[in-house]
């Protein structure tokens, strides 16, 4: 026993936890530490599972949850370069509409990229906007290999340009959906999320 | 009604510890009862883990004191349940009384 807590794991809390709970969990671990005559390795514990309940698995969630987005978006190019493949030798005289085709492609990108958006903002939960721009980033990534390596130089210019900068705000729109929904899930009394302790 | 309206395991706890304690519901005061009442030993991470996923359900609210010298000059940061969070812990527990009707559960079947 001892009359202050460990001051590594007091400092590694301190570092580590979001600015919005640490006081509030720093200040019950001393209190209790000191109140209950607790042991060093009680505190030690208490802080190094606290580290993976806050942050650790929150983290592995946001990743899941922007990889996840990331998935649909590279499955969602992958079919329309098969279905492409696949379907317009069969036309015939499809070259005039080779134009009206690539423009349906950004929209199905663009559409992919907002169903993205949706999905991560359901499965990360709360930061939104963080949580978008990361997989607006990590769409704009694939589909700029996709160009690259898989649609090739046949792909024309404003086509390229078109995808890459419309993916961000489709992302952002699909997210906003998500927190419209959620919005009026809480509303309506049914569920949804209405604040977060980050939020306060 | 959707899974994410039912409370898990802990989240059933956390709620109904902070019921219990009222006016004194805050994170060291509700690990301790549930680890009293219920023998399990818990982490003040998790509880603050799932307070938050209360909060953002909007079953409790949460708000900050003063801070307070036996807690190094830190606050409290405590916790009420809303209407909706005694809904919840109302729907679970109807849920498991239907669940557990016509059966007698006994030490020899486990």
């Amino acid at each position: 026993m001892s009359g202050h807590p460990p001051q590594f794991a007091a400092r590694l809390l301190y570092f580590l936890l979001p600015a919005t709970e640490r006081d509030a969990i720093l200040g019950d671990l001393e209190e209790e530490f000191a109140a209950e005559n607790r042991l060093s390795l009680w505190y030690w514990t208490q802080a190094m599972e606290s580290i993976v309940f806050l942050i650790w698995r929150p983290l592995v969630r946001q990743g899941l949850g922007i990889l996840t987005g990331g998935a649909v978006m590279a499955v969602a190019l992958v079919l329309t370069q098969t279905g492409a493949k696949l379907v317009l030798p069969k036309l015939p005289h499809w070259q005039p509409l080779e134009f009206a085709f690539t423009l349906a492609v950004v929209g199905f990108g663009a559409i992919a990229a907002s169903c993205a958006g949706y999905l991560t903002a359901c499965l990360t939960g709360g930061g939104l906007l963080r949580n978008t721009i990361l997989l607006g980033m990590l769409l704009i990534g694939i589909s700029a290999y996709w160009l690259r390596t898989i649609a090739g130089s046949s792909a024309p210019m404003w086509y390229r340009g078109a995808l890459m900068v419309l993916i961000l705000p489709a992302a952002l729109i699909g997210g906003h959906r998500r927190a419209r929904h959620e919005l009026m899930l809480a509303r309506s009394g049914v569920g949804g999320r209405k604040s977060s302790l980050n939020g306060n | 009604m959707s899974k994410g309206e039912f409370l898990g395991e802990f989240e059933h706890l956390v709620l109904l510890a902070v019921l219990r304690l009222g006016e004194e519901a805050y994170g060291m005061r509700i690990r301790q009862a549930i680890e009293e009442r219920t023998g399990r030993r818990v982490v003040i991470g998790a509880v603050y883990a799932t307070l938050e996923r209360i909060v953002s359900k909007g079953y409790a609210s949460t708000w900050l004191a003063d801070p307070t010298p036996e807690r190094g000059g830190r606050a409290k940061r405590f916790f009420k349940v809303e209407p909706r969070g005694v809904a919840a812990l109302m729907r679970s527990e109807k849920a498991l009384q239907r669940m557990r009707q016509g059966i007698r559960i006994a030490r020899s079947t486990a």
